[in-house]
């Protein structure tokens, strides 16, 4: 877990419209991997053979749903994600008060992914005190990233934060056989990958960690009028091109 | 003549009980789910509620679960959230947030197929039976949004909208210990815009520890008869106050009055023709709150010193309406022509408490 006693980021706003731009471009650009725009998915960990993996774990088609490797999803975090940090200084990691951020709930919305931290295929009894360790180990992307919980009471739990660097302290425990929602938070739109690494000590003592597994997410906000403008135009011109 | 024996009623104090129906399952710390699911090809009501635990793949009815809110979930508030209380009041919450050590609960629309309903289900509540108030609620970056609050009673605004196929987590929280019975109505109209769907009312039942301890009936009656106290010789179980020959345990399973000698109206096995045959029926009422004892019946034909007593199944409830103080109860045996006559004997025994 995170202290929560940090200073708060500041933001470049020309940059923020060109990554607007770009991640909103994105999204109708082809990619190897294949984008997930809403449902449920987890980050999930499992463990064959004797060794921690992690995966993409999309809940259809149901029940068993589909595995995937993280390089092969991208979640896309869509206009929906949209919303604006409170004056609550207990939130100071997302920004100033009123700036945009953008938030994958832990509440299921038709127009995001609703995306969990899942352990359930790991048998009880396999790790000690059947917890493993899921710790985020690299960030890149054009703004801060914090994935927290919250108290009956409205107060955030900060699990992993990129804005003070990464260290330990950016990780989450999750319990063998059960699954968790937290919230997802992304200061800026644009690409972000996030690499992570799974660690549990078994019954008999010694420790498994598993590779790396980079997860990717692109914020897609609402395109900036202008762009639509002039995207229209664009449009507008080709067709009367094509008709003459 | 058929011959009837009937020895006198014994009583047992703390025997071995009876295990009444099957023990509910007590879910404490798993990930669980109040389970929404409409099923379009059964009777109606097509839309029920369930328990599902997700950590062990299991589905249960409602009454066969018991949701456990242990006694670490309770928290101090830390400052004024109205409606949930004041800062410094006691909550017992399951939070929406997973915490290892308590029940991880949520709705779940998953047994409802996209395109059923297009606004979703809606989940009312429909009451609140224990000793205190239940709240549903989540919090966020931007404040609390309470769904569910019984302190005003419970209403049409006490409700959440589920979209089909939906999961989400809430927080569950309770202002006393005890034992609740939390009732919900799922209801949801289909596409085309007159078919609705309504659950049967479901009770939901929550342990909110530490369960207070409740004074056994038997005590209650005790209390009742007897205001100022007394001595265990006057007021125990196998004392016999009115010198009747009847015990205290045996006046209180039969509804009868310990101070009055009242031996005569001690039930009296009959003979009666039934469909399926002549039967030697003992017939007797007992307070409907006389739930902390059991009875017991055992047969030997005559003569039969050395025959061995076998047990009678039952007793029998004949009749049990819930608004009548009494319910009536029968022992029954076999009484064919051929026999000479039987011999009964019944007892009531005082269960374990709790």
């Amino acid at each position: 877990m995170k202290s929560m006693v940090k200073p708060i980021p500041s933001q470049n706003c020309r940059s923020r419209i060109w990554a607007a731009l770009a991640a909103w471009s994105l999204a109708w650009t082809a990619t190897a991997a294949t984008v997930l725009q809403r449902g449920h998915v987890d980050l999930d960990v499992a463990f064959e053979d004797g060794a921690l993996e992690l995966h993409w774990h999309v809940h259809e088609p149901e029940p068993e749903g589909t595995l995937f490797e993280p390089e092969d999803l991208v979640l896309e975090v869509g206009p929906a994600a949209a919303t604006f940090v409170p004056a609550n200084p207990a939130y100071w990691f997302l920004g100033p008060p009123g700036s945009q951020v953008y938030v994958l709930p832990v509440v299921e919305h038709p127009e995001l992914p609703f995306l969990g931290l899942s352990a359930e295929e790991i048998s009880p009894g396999l790790f000690a005190g059947n917890q493993i360790l899921l710790g985020l180990v690299n960030a890149t992307g054009p703004g801060q990233v914090a994935v927290y919980g919250v108290d009956p009471f409205g107060s955030p739990t900060l699990w992993m934060y990129t804005g003070d660097g990464i260290s330990a302290a950016d990780a989450y425990t999750l319990y063998a056989g059960s699954h968790a929602h937290l919230y997802w938070a992304f200061t800026a739109p644009g690409s972000y990958d996030l690499e992570f690494v799974a660690r549990g000590k078994l019954e008999g003592g010694s420790w498994v960690e598993s590779d790396p597994g980079r997860f990717s997410f692109v914020v897609v906000p609402e395109p900036p009028a202008g762009a639509l403008g002039l995207l229209g135009m664009a449009l507008w011109l080709i067709r009367r091109r094509l008709a003459t | 003549m058929w011959r009837i024996m009937l020895a006198s009623a014994a009583f047992w104090v703390f025997g071995s009980g009876w295990l009444q129906g099957q023990t509910p399952v007590r879910l404490t710390r798993e990930h669980v789910d109040l389970w929404v699911e409409y099923r379009e090809d059964m009777g109606p009501p097509r839309l029920r509620l369930w328990i599902v635990d997700h950590d062990r793949g299991l589905r249960y009815a409602p009454p066969e679960a018991r949701l456990v809110v242990v006694e670490m979930a309770r928290m101090e508030l830390p400052g004024d959230y109205p409606p949930l209380g004041q800062a410094g009041e006691s909550l017992w919450i399951l939070p929406q947030s997973q915490d290892p050590r308590l029940l991880y609960l949520g709705w779940n629309a998953g047994g409802v197929a996209a395109g059923a309903f297009p606004n979703g289900v809606t989940v009312r509540l429909e009451s609140v039976d224990g000793p205190g108030h239940f709240l549903l609620w989540q919090a966020a970056m931007h404040g609390i949004a309470v769904a569910m609050n019984s302190r005003d009673g419970a209403d049409e605004t006490d409700r959440v909208v589920l979209p089909p196929g939906s999961h989400s987590h809430w927080n569950f929280g309770f202002t006393a210990p005890g034992r609740y019975e939390v009732t919900f109505v799922a209801e949801a109209v289909a596409g085309d815009g007159i078919t609705r769907e309504t659950s049967p009312p479901t009770v939901v039942y929550f342990e909110v520890e530490p369960i207070p301890v409740e004074a056994r009936p038997f005590e209650l009656w005790q209390r009742r008869h007897w205001p100022d106290g007394g001595d265990v010789s006057l007021v125990g179980p196998g004392a016999d106050p009115d010198g009747d020959g009847l015990v205290n345990v045996v006046e209180y399973a039969l509804g009868l009055d310990p101070h009055v000698p009242d031996r005569d109206r001690l039930p009296r096995p009959v003979l009666v023709t039934t469909p399926e045959g002549r039967k030697l029926r003992l017939e007797f009422k007992t307070p409907r709150t006389a739930t902390d004892v059991q009875f017991h019946a055992w047969q030997r034909p005559l003569p039969g010193p050395d025959m061995p007593w076998q047990p009678v199944l039952g007793p029998q409830v004949l009749s049990s309406a819930p608004e009548d103080e009494f319910q009536w109860l029968a022992f029954e045996i076999e009484a064919p022509m051929d026999s000479v006559g039987a011999c009964l004997r019944w007892a009531v025994e005082l269960l374990p408490w709790p």
